[in-house]
């Protein structure tokens, strides 16, 4: 049974993967797998796989050679810097939303 | 297991065959490997679909649009104006005489034209005559029913016939030639459109060029 998917800028499939390849090299089944670990968020292989198109196409990640049927991906420097970048923007609008929920 | 296999393949089909050259045995594979519930197979479905849609030319989508728009004026044209289909096509000054489709003759179609170009060159970049190319794609396809309408009327399945007094009677050879003699007016705009795309792009390419 598919849990019910989270939504929100913390689910988008973009940054799940660069957030997944962030530790290294990895294929399709072991970043889903690695997502749902992690983040708690079952992505389906369609959406994976157009999420890993728009990546490679934006050159921040790219394909390394077969092994089999399966093909690793790897972060580009492009990718770490984007990366990076979203986690940096996420963390500030998160510090300062949590400090002001905080009672006075 | 034959049963999956079969249904990952189909499930493969829908997406575009060069996304399926680069993307499919990985798919396929991750696919096999985990059961294929429902949510899943309409997974899938949803992004074989969307990645189908954003393999469409640009031409193609606009053709088949303006061929709809055509169609459709065909459709209530007849269907408003008498009982018997009579007024399917009118005439016209502006265009290829005697008969024209109004869709075709308006400045509208003129914006999509130069859109197509365009919208061509944005996507595959290319030169200004491939826009140009693309807007006659265009127009082939949205001047479809009337070149078939023309090929109905060789073959004497249906008459037109003007209502207004001393109006020259229509020729099929007049209605299939009609879209394919404006096709390099069809293509100057389109090029117009590339062009178009070229300015836009420019400041961009350069500043990318700048970049180390």
């Amino acid at each position: 049974m598919a849990r019910k998917p989270r939504t929100g800028p913390a689910a988008d499939p973009e940054l799940l993967i660069l957030a997944s390849l962030a530790s290294g090299p990895n294929h399709g089944y072991a970043i889903m797998a690695d997502i749902e670990t992690f983040a708690d968020v079952r992505l389906g292989p369609g959406t994976l796989y157009t999420a890993i198109t728009r990546l490679v196409e934006k050159k921040l990640i790219v394909p390394q050679s077969s092994v089999g049927r399966q093909r690793p991906y790897r972060l580009t420097a492009k990718g770490a810097a984007a990366l990076a970048e979203l986690l940096t923007d996420m963390r500030r609008v998160a510090a300062v939303g949590l400090r002001r929920l905080e009672p006075a | 297991m034959r049963t999956k296999h079969w249904i990952v393949t189909a499930l493969l089909r829908l997406y575009p065959a060069a996304w399926r050259a680069e993307y499919g045995p990985e798919l396929a594979g991750l696919l096999l490997a985990r059961p294929l519930s429902p949510s899943v197979i309409g997974d899938v479905l949803w992004s074989g679909l969307r990645h189908r849609a954003l393999a469409v030319e640009p031409s193609t989508i606009l053709g088949l649009a303006s061929m709809s728009v055509v169609l459709t004026g065909f459709v209530l044209t007849g269907g408003t104006y008498g009982r018997n289909w009579m007024a399917v096509l009118q005439p016209a000054s502006g265009t290829f005489p005697p008969v024209t489709v109004t869709f075709l003759g308006t400045e509208l179609y003129v914006l999509l034209l130069i859109g197509c170009g365009c919208w061509t060159r944005l996507r595959h970049g290319g030169s200004v005559s491939q826009s140009g190319v693309a807007a006659m794609t265009m127009s082939l396809l949205a001047g479809l029913p009337v070149m078939v309408g023309g090929v109905l009327m060789t073959c004497g399945f249906f008459s037109v016939k003007f209502l207004g007094p001393d109006l020259p009677p229509v020729s099929p050879l007049a209605i299939q030639i009609s879209p394919l003699a404006r096709l390099p007016e069809f293509w100057m705009w389109g090029a117009l459109g590339g062009q178009l795309a070229k300015w836009i792009t420019r400041p961009r390419e350069r500043a990318g060029a700048i970049q180390p």
